[in-house]
């Protein structure tokens, strides 16, 4: 069960979160992006945005990362910068598991879920 | 160096007023494409108020290079009259200690090539100042809509933000609401004490 506090955070835990379905929303790519990363010493070929949102909840749950290729017909990476949302992840007890945390788990999440597939790709 | 100037329209000299507005048509209008509705060369709108507050960045020509606007929002801001489906229903704040933050632009002073370092050190200066106007106006909180990239750049520096929902499409690009905590973490993040 979800809680919309006057932070405006969805809190729920980590096993209610992994039953909400979620739905590739956007994704595009991004040319200062490409730029920043290379100042950070990756040789990226493309790089962008990729949001997720959940079918259920208003406001829905939104899941946001960036991503980059290494090679145009490569598999997308996730790039640094990490997961914005307004999702707080709850312990049983309740109590917030805090940004990073929250942030930690989603990684993990995602690392398990098939979004490489809804990244555009560049010819 | 950038210089920093904050205050109301009152506080501003009647010339860094009107190079504010200048600077703003030429961001927002010309090189962003905004549609807004404000007379050619020269952006305002509705908001800008006597009791607006203003962070102007300039260099030592005091040529305008950069920008922000605060708005309390117990009266109306752009986001709670213009903007509310970026919500998604969330109650939009009513509070004197929380403010919106809008019209934020930086870009390099004339005549001026800056590293990336340097452009970000530039970036993270405006924010300070934002952050510092705000709270001396007793802000707790700043809530603002911004492009996707802008919010991923602050969670970057540090602040401690979060979205409020799902980004959506303004004039076809995605733009968020999201929360800055004036907090001890972005106050770290920035170098305020």
């Amino acid at each position: 069960m979800s809680l919309l506090a006057p932070d405006h955070f969805i809190r729920m835990s980590y096993k209610e979160f992994s039953n909400v379905a979620f739905y590739q929303y956007m994704a595009w790519m991004d040319t200062d992006l490409v730029e920043e990363l290379h100042s950070l010493g990756i040789e990226a070929v493309s790089a962008g945005f990729c949001e997720w949102a959940s079918t259920t909840h208003l406001p829905s749950i939104s899941i946001g990362w960036t991503w980059f290729r290494q090679s145009s017909i490569g598999s997308p990476y996730l790039a640094p910068g990490g997961i914005s949302t307004n999702l707080m992840l709850r312990c049983a007890t309740g109590y917030d598991l805090g940004p990073r945390a929250t942030e930690e788990l989603l990684i993990s999440w995602l690392s398990r879920q098939n979004w490489q597939s809804g990244i555009p790709i560049t010819l | 160096m950038l210089s920093m100037v904050t205050g109301t329209v009152k506080d501003l000299k009647p010339a860094m007023a009107q190079a504010l507005s200048v600077y703003r048509y030429n961001i927002f209008v010309e090189k962003m494409g905004w549609p807004l509705e404000c007379q050619e060369g020269n952006e305002q709108d509705a908001f800008d108020r006597e009791d607006t507050l203003y962070v102007v960045a300039h260099d030592n020509n005091n040529d305008v290079c950069g920008c922000a606007r605060l708005l309390p929002t117990h009266k109306p801001y752009l986001l709670g009259e213009v903007f509310p489906e970026l919500m998604e229903g969330a109650a939009l704040p009513h509070s004197s200690d929380i403010w919106e933050l809008s019209r934020f632009a930086l870009s390099t002073p004339k005549n001026k090539v800056l590293t990336a370092a340097q452009s970000w050190q530039n970036n993270i200066a405006l924010m300070s100042k934002v952050i510092e106007t705000a709270s001396a106006r007793g802000a707790r909180r700043l809530i603002a809509f911004s492009g996707v990239a802008n919010e991923r750049l602050l969670k970057r520096a540090g602040l401690n933000i979060h979205r409020i929902s799902k980004p959506h499409l303004i004039d076809e690009k995605p733009v968020v609401a999201f929360w800055i905590e004036i907090d001890n973490q972005t106050r770290s993040a920035l170098g305020l004490h």
